[in-house]
């Protein structure tokens, strides 16, 4: 019996799995690493006294549908190394834990294995690495994902000493050409916005900054206004700053005043730095493997259409993507799938 | 039998069979998913009724120019561009609040228009945020190579006088503008989706627009199935994704397969119902209607969503869940835990954690499914403490259930007080799938302090 | 509809402290004020156990038992009560206050509490929000005001006009009350009727209210047997 590869274990991946499946189709997850959820499996929930719209809890949805559903296979510390077959009887080479094999009869394949994260490539900002005040937005993700509300007084969220400032820089790997990504990576301003409001709910006394150039709608259905950053009690300051320094007591951050044209600076106890959405590099090995069109940024676009070809594209694969809109576009690959798949079963 | 029918614009699909109705025009909805019949009133005025699986409401929202006598979006400048004595033409956005992606999109498509048609002019372009999404970032970039001027503007220097004269300072910079403003809209919910939701028994956003903000109703769902929200119906950021969400939500009336999401039925007694209608104003799945036959409430087994609120609130008792049997009264330490925030936190627990604190699980399906008089019940022997878990506000699957879930506990609460019965051992906790941590300790707690 | 309100539990707990009895009967009424759910099987049964937890605590061994009716101002429907009230010492109603007397005259032996307050005749205007409109004085002026109710709907029962205090539309008694003539005004002036507003209107013949005591309905097509 044929069935339906998808190549990726992440949020895009598993949604499409999950759809496909429920249609009553075999699939096969071909996982790089030891689990499935991909990225999403390091956030922890951005809820305050209400729900911040981060969208984790269909996340969880959707794997508690994979683990129940009947129809999907996952391999585990796979890699995809060949390719080959005709529409619709693909032949895939690939290698689990050291061991060469193939799967066959693979009517169609998806593709969803997602982005780089900004602060995994080699290059960034460089005093970014040599302050543990100074961190990556997924490195203070790791402390609030761990949270616990307790009753005696012990910091909620663990960050190794208490700031009573924090200032968030946004736009890093994005918008910037030596950054190599000219584009807005859209999900920082909502996020780090999300991040910003936690702190303020556990921490009312810290005063909060944040070094913005636009802010960005928050997500699929939540827009971000100056009032609601006014009401959450959330400064911004509209620049990039210039100079970071350090000293022992606490980093200073230099800063050109847009209305003055005059320099200013901001002392504060920690630096948390968005991370701009990046072409994952295997997306050269899938453009030349299944051949499909790279974009100046390095994400997938198809040549010919998906549907004709078999190769369909899921998530952040083709470009930045919040996990509401990774979630919709891969349930829309799989309504795709099913219409090609329903076409060609009618004999159109 | 359409496969779907729009209310409001029209958007043709070779592979969808549609049909469109003026939401004016529109009388009474009725059905569920599969199956929903719309009566309306045609051009004639003469009664109509269609039937359809699937609803898309996709309605414009309205536009607003802020401070009055400038320039609209809408308006044809070329006359007034032509014959202008002035050398260039403004365009202000965010006046009042940062404008949604649609508005950048519109402003930066109408400053690349002059720009292209009227080149003697400078474009000055105001803003204090562009808003990228929907590939405003190209735009922004080919506005800026093709001379467009854009200056960013904070609350405090830029004004627009009553006698319409734009006044902008920053650094060395300090200009006074007359004439050719063109002002960007502020967009707010059409008049006609008040009508639109009380018809098909929808909720409303806090700001006027169908559905409030939901994670579980993204892109384009509303809490009733087979009903769809588009664009401006939906909200300001509703336009930002339009293109997308539009082909999601035909590909998805093409293809979703139409299973119960529940596999126990949810039946009125007809001969206990007396048509209160609290169970339809209650139910944010829009999933109850009247029987015309039985002259009974009844409810639509594909568009329920199983959250209970109807059993819990039905002030005749006349729903239950057919074939279930009373519960047994329990003693002790309780827990109910709703089964889209605390369970799956529970179950990622562990078996050890689970083991060693020992306590007696009740999964319900949503806060909103309690009942005062079960609660009581277990309180009545003054040792019994219960622990009732529910979502966070606003991301509840069943849209308010944490919301009602609280309104039973803080009334029962209130009722022990008054009776001197010890208010303290109902406690009310919210929290989400992902804070097995935060629940672990919490519990523990919970458990300590009662015993 | 007759909306009505149960009553705080503390003063029916004080109200059945001061009656000596083992067995008690929660009468609900099926009508009306299940619609305002105050009265109906829900309630019964909740309040039912909240009694229940109470009498435990006060060491009072109290058997409850429930029953509802459809409505509580029918002798019909009360005959069905006959044997659990017999069996009981005290029937607690949570009928409106034509319940709970027309059970008390129904069993002249047991003594009959009232579990809510009756409060005004209105419509349902939200969820869970029910909203006065009609005091039954007995002689409707309704065509007079085309449709909203200057007597029920005006804090003061102005008949000619608003009093001056009206803010916004808002009533200056409570500004969560919509101002009654605001609507008549905005209501007429849809209908094109402005001469309502413009025009006198007659002081009001209040002997239809309750000026002339006790009122009685006969209904000369169908009295007597």
């Amino acid at each position: 019996m044929s069935k339906i590869a998808i190549v990726g274990g992440g949020i895009a991946g598993l949604t499409a799995a999950v759809e496909l499946a429920a249609a009553g189709n075999r699939v096969l997850i071909i996982e790089k690493g030891s689990e499935i959820g991909g990225n999403v499996e390091s956030y922890g929930c951005k809820a305050v006294d209400i729900c911040t719209k981060c969208n984790l809890c269909l996340v969880d949805d959707i794997i508690n549908d994979v683990s129940s559903s009947k129809n999907i296979e996952i391999l585990y510390r796979t890699s995809i190394n060949d390719f080959r077959g005709k529409t619709g009887d693909y032949t895939l080479g690939i290698e689990t834990d050291g061991e060469l094999y193939s799967v066959d009869n693979l009517e169609y394949i998806v593709l969803a294995t997602g982005f780089t994260k900004w602060s995994e490539l080699e290059t960034g900002t460089p005093e970014a690495f040599k302050d543990n005040r100074i961190l990556w937005a997924s490195e203070l993700e790791e402390s609030i994902k761990n949270r616990i509300d307790r009753e005696n007084g012990q910091d909620v969220i663990d960050l190794g000493y208490s700031p009573e400032s924090v200032v968030f820089i946004q736009c890093n790997g994005s918008r910037n050409m030596q950054e190599k990504a000219r584009y807005c990576s859209r999900i920082c301003c909502g996020y780090n916005y999300r991040m910003a409001r936690v702190l303020k709910h556990y921490y009312p006394e810290v005063d909060i900054n944040m070094f913005y150039m636009d802010i960005q709608e928050g997500g699929f259905i939540q827009d971000i206004s100056f009032s609601d950053l006014a009401e959450n009690d959330i400064g911004c300051i509209n620049c990039k700053p210039v100079r970071i320094e350090k000293n022992d007591n606490n980093l200073i951050l230099h800063y050109e005043n847009q209305l003055t044209g005059k320099t200013e600076s901001i002392a504060t106890d920690l630096i948390v730095l968005s991370e701009g959405v990046h072409a994952n590099e295997v997306n050269e090995k899938w453009a030349d493997l299944f051949n499909l069109q790279i974009d100046d940024y390095g994400f997938l676009m198809p040549i010919e259409s998906e549907e004709q070809t078999g190769i369909f594209l899921a998530g952040t694969v083709k470009g930045p993507k919040d996990i509401a809109g990774t979630i919709s576009d891969s349930k829309n690959i799989a309504y795709r799938i099913k219409n090609a798949r329903n076409l060609s079963k009618s004999g159109g | 039998m359409y496969d779907v029918v729009f209310i409001g614009n029209d958007i043709k699909s070779p592979s969808l069979s549609s049909f469109q109705i003026n939401p004016a025009q529109l009388l009474t909805a009725r059905g569920e998913i599969g199956n929903f019949y719309l009566k309306y009133k045609d051009d004639k005025e003469d009664l109509n009724e269609v039937e359809t699986r699937a609803v898309v409401i996709n309605i414009e929202a309205e536009k607003e120019t802020p401070a009055t006598g400038l320039l609209s979006f809408e308006r044809n400048l070329d006359n007034i561009l032509r014959n202008t004595r002035k050398d260039y033409i403004v365009i202000v956005q965010d006046y009042n609040e940062l404008a949604p992606a649609i508005v950048s999109k519109e402003g930066l498509e109408k400053a690349i228009d002059i720009r292209k048609r009227f080149p003697d002019l400078n474009v000055y372009y105001f803003y204090r945020s562009m808003r990228f999404i929907d590939n405003n970032d190209r735009r922004f970039e080919q506005a800026r190579k093709m001379g467009i001027v854009f200056l960013k503007y904070e609350r405090d220097n830029l004004k627009i006088t009553d006698s319409r004269e734009l006044i902008y300072n920053r650094e060395d910079i300090n200009l006074k503008l007359k004439d050719n403003i063109i002002m960007a809209p502020e967009l707010k919910p059409a008049a006609v989706l008040d009508r639109v939701a009380r018809i098909f028994n929808l909720r409303k956003s806090e700001k006027g627009y169908l559905q409030p903000e939901n994670i579980y109703l993204q892109p384009t769902l509303s809490g009733k199935r087979g009903v769809y929200v588009l664009g401006g119906a939906r909200g300001t950021t509703g336009y930002s994704n339009l293109t997308d969400e539009v082909e999601f939500t035909l590909n998805e009336i093409r293809n979703k397969t139409i299973d119960p999401v529940i596999e126990q039925e949810r039946v009125v007694d007809d001969q206990k119902c007396i048509l209160c209608y609290n169970c339809y104003r209650i139910c944010n799945h829009g999933a109850i209607e009247r029987d015309e036959v039985l002259d009974a409430m009844k409810i639509n087994y594909l568009a329920c969503q199983g959250c209970n609120a109807c059993i819990a609130r039905c002030p005749a008792g006349a729903i239950s869940i057919a074939g279930s049997e009373d519960k047994k009264q329990s003693k002790g330490l309780k827990v109910m835990m709703c089964e889209n925030s605390a369970q799956p936190a529970w179950k990622k627990a562990g078996n050890k954690v689970r083991t060693a604190l020992n306590l007696e699980i009740e999964e319900i399906p949503c806060a909103c499914s309690i009942k005062k008089e079960d609660l009581f019940n277990h309180l009545s022997n003054p040792e019994n403490r219960l622990l009732i878990l529910g979502c966070f506000e606003e991301s509840c699957k069943h849209i308010n259930g944490d919301k009602r879930g609280q309104q039973v506990v803080d009334e029962v609460k209130a009722t022990l007080e008054k009776l001197d019965l010890n208010p303290e051992r109902l406690t009310f906790k919210r929290l989400s799938p992902r804070m097995t941590a935060d629940l672990e300790y919490f519990l523990s707690a919970w458990k300590e302090d009662s015993l | 509809m007759i909306v009505g309100e149960q009553k705080n539990i503390d003063e029916i707990a004080a109200m059945l402290e001061k009656e000596d009895f083992d067995n008690l009967l929660i009468t609900g009424c099926g009508t009306c004020v299940t619609v305002s759910m105050a009265g109906g099987e829900r309630e019964v049964n909740a309040l039912a156990e909240i009694l229940q937890a109470y009498f435990a605590s006060k060491n009072k061994n109290v058997k409850i038992q429930k029953a509802t009716v459809k409505r509580q101002c029918d002798f019909e429907f009360l005959d069905d009560l006959e044997n659990e009230v017999d069996s009981t010492g005290l029937v607690l109603s949570l009928g409106c206050g034509v319940g709970v007397q027309h059970l008390a005259e129904r069993f002249p032996d047991k003594v009959v509490l009232p579990g809510l307050n009756t409060s005004f005749y209105g419509a349902v205007t939200n969820t869970g929000e029910l909203a006065e409109r009609c005091i039954g004085c007995g002689n409707c002026v309704l065509d007079e005001y085309h449709g909203v109710c200057p007597i029920a709907r005006c804090s003061k029962s102005l008949l000619n006009g608003p009093c001056g205090g009206s803010q916004d539309g808002k009533c200056e008694v409570d500004p969560e009350i919509d101002c009654g003539w605001q609507l008549i005004y905005d209501r007429v002036k849809r209908l094109n009727k402005l001469e309502v507003v413009t025009g006198y209107h007659e002081p009001k013949d209040w002997q239809t209210y309750r000026d002339g005591g006790p009122r009685k309905h006969v209904n000369k097509e169908y009295f007597g047997n």
